[in-house]
C-alpha cells in the first residue's frame, strides 16, 4: 500500500506543480481522487492498477486536452512511462501511464465522480463479511485470467454487483442502498 | 480526501484497516448506527446458517446462481447460455472452461477453511 500511495503522491505532485493545467481547469488545487480496487478493499498484490480521476469543475473542458497537458506534466518527472496515448471510452478518455519505479500501472479519467462513490460501496460492503473480500477476488482473478483482454470482459465492478446481488439473496450482505435515506431531488 | 472511504465508515483515523479486523469492527453499535442499520443485534437479524456457508460452497453456489453449471469430474465449471434474463451478465455467450489453477485455489480455499486457515490474504496489501 506504501507503493502505491507514493505513487499516488507523484502524480499529485506532478498535476500541483502544473500551472498549465491549473489555468486550464481554474481549480487552485487539482483534486485527484482514488476509485477502484485501491479503495474498495479488493486489490490483488500483483495485479492491481492504480486509478485516479481529476475532478474539473467546468464540464465543458475537453477531456483529452486535459489529460495531454497531465501526460506532459508526468513526463518531465522522467519517472512515468507516458508512451500510450490517451484512448477514447464510453465516458470519457483514459490515460495509462507506468510508475516506472514502483512498477505500478496507473489509470487516469476526468470527472469519474460515480466510479469513486461506487468504490465506497463496495468497501463498505466488504467491511460485512470476509466471505464478500474472499470470493470477489476469487471471481476477480478467475475473470482476469480468463479473459487478459480487459476491454473484452466484464469489468471488475459488474463482478462485484453479481455477488452482493447474490450474497444478499442469502442473506450475507444486507442491501445498503436500499437502507439510504430518502433525498429530496435538487430542483433548480 | 483520498481517505474518504474510511471517513465514510467512520474510520477517518485508521485509514487502512485489514479486514481481518472488520468484524471486531462491525462488531460494534457505532458502525450499524453509522450504516443506519439500527442496533447490531438488530442488523445481525438474519438466517442462523449463514455464518457456516464457507468460501468454496459460496463460489460454486455463486456461479449455479447465474446459470453456471459445475462439472465435478472434470473439476471445472462451464459458463453456458441462459434463457433467463440473467443472460445479460453472461461474461460470454460461449460455454467456457475454468482455468485449473484457478479450480484448484478454491479447493485448497475449501481445505483451508475446514482446518480454520485461509490461503488468500487479500490484505496483505495492507501489512
Amino acid at each position: 500500500m506504501q507503493t502505491i500511495m507514493d505513487t499516488f503522491n507523484s502524480v499529485r505532485n506532478a498535476i500541483a506543480k502544473s500551472s498549465g493545467l491549473c489555468s486550464l481547469i481554474g481549480n487552485a488545487d487539482p483534486s485527484l481522487e482514488i476509485y477502484g480496487s485501491t479503495v474498495n478493499s479488493l486489490a490483488t498484490n500483483n495485479d492491481s492498477d492504480l486509478d485516479l480521476t481529476l475532478l474539473v469543475k467546468d464540464f465543458n473542458l475537453n477531456h483529452e486536452i486535459i489529460v495531454q497537458v497531465v501526460r506532459g506534466e508526468l513526463s518531465k518527472t522522467g519517472r512515468f512511462d507516458v508512451s500510450s496515448n490517451p484512448i477514447q471510452i464510453q465516458s470519457g478518455v483514459l490515460l495509462s501511464v507506468r510508475d516506472q519505479l514502483n512498477q505500478i500501472d496507473v489509470d487516469i479519467t476526468i470527472n469519474k465522480t460515480l466510479e469513486i462513490l461506487n468504490s465506497h460501496l463496495v468497501n463498505t460492503y466488504s467491511a460485512f463479511d470476509i466471505r464478500f473480500v474472499k470470493l470477489a477476488l476469487l471471481i476477480k482473478t478467475w475473470n482476469k485470467a480468463r479473459f487478459p483482454d480487459k476491454f473484452k470482459r466484464l469489468n471488475s465492478f459488474s463482478l462485484y454487483l453479481m455477488l452482493i446481488a447474490f450474497l444478499q439473496d442469502k442473506g450475507i450482505l444486507p442491501n445498503l442502498q436500499a437502507l439510504a435515506p430518502e433525498q429530496e431531488p435538487t430542483i433548480y | 480526501m483520498q481517505h474518504r472511504a474510511w471517513e465514510y465508515t467512520g474510520w477517518a483515523d485508521t485509514k487502512f484497516v485489514r479486514p481481518e479486523q472488520f468484524s471486531a469492527l462491525v462488531d460494534t453499535p457505532h458502525f450499524y448506527e453509522k450504516m443506519g442499520l439500527g442496533t447490531s443485534t438488530e442488523a445481525k437479524d438474519r438466517p442462523s446458517n449463514v455464518d457456516a456457508i464457507s468460501v468454496g460452497q459460496l463460489l460454486l453456489e455463486f456461479f449455479a446462481f447465474y446459470g453456471y453449471t459445475f462439472d465435478a469430474d472434470k473439476y471445472a465449471i462451464d459458463i453456458r447460455h441462459s434463457k433467463t434474463t440473467k443472460d445479460s451478465f453472461m461474461p460470454q455467450p460461449n460455454p467456457f472452461r475454468l482455468r485449473q489453477d484457478f479450480v484448484d485455489e478454491a479447493r485448497r480455499e475449501l481445505v483451508a477453511q475446514a482446518e480454520g486457515i485461509s490461503t488468500l490474504q487479500p490484505w496483505s496489501l495492507f501489512n
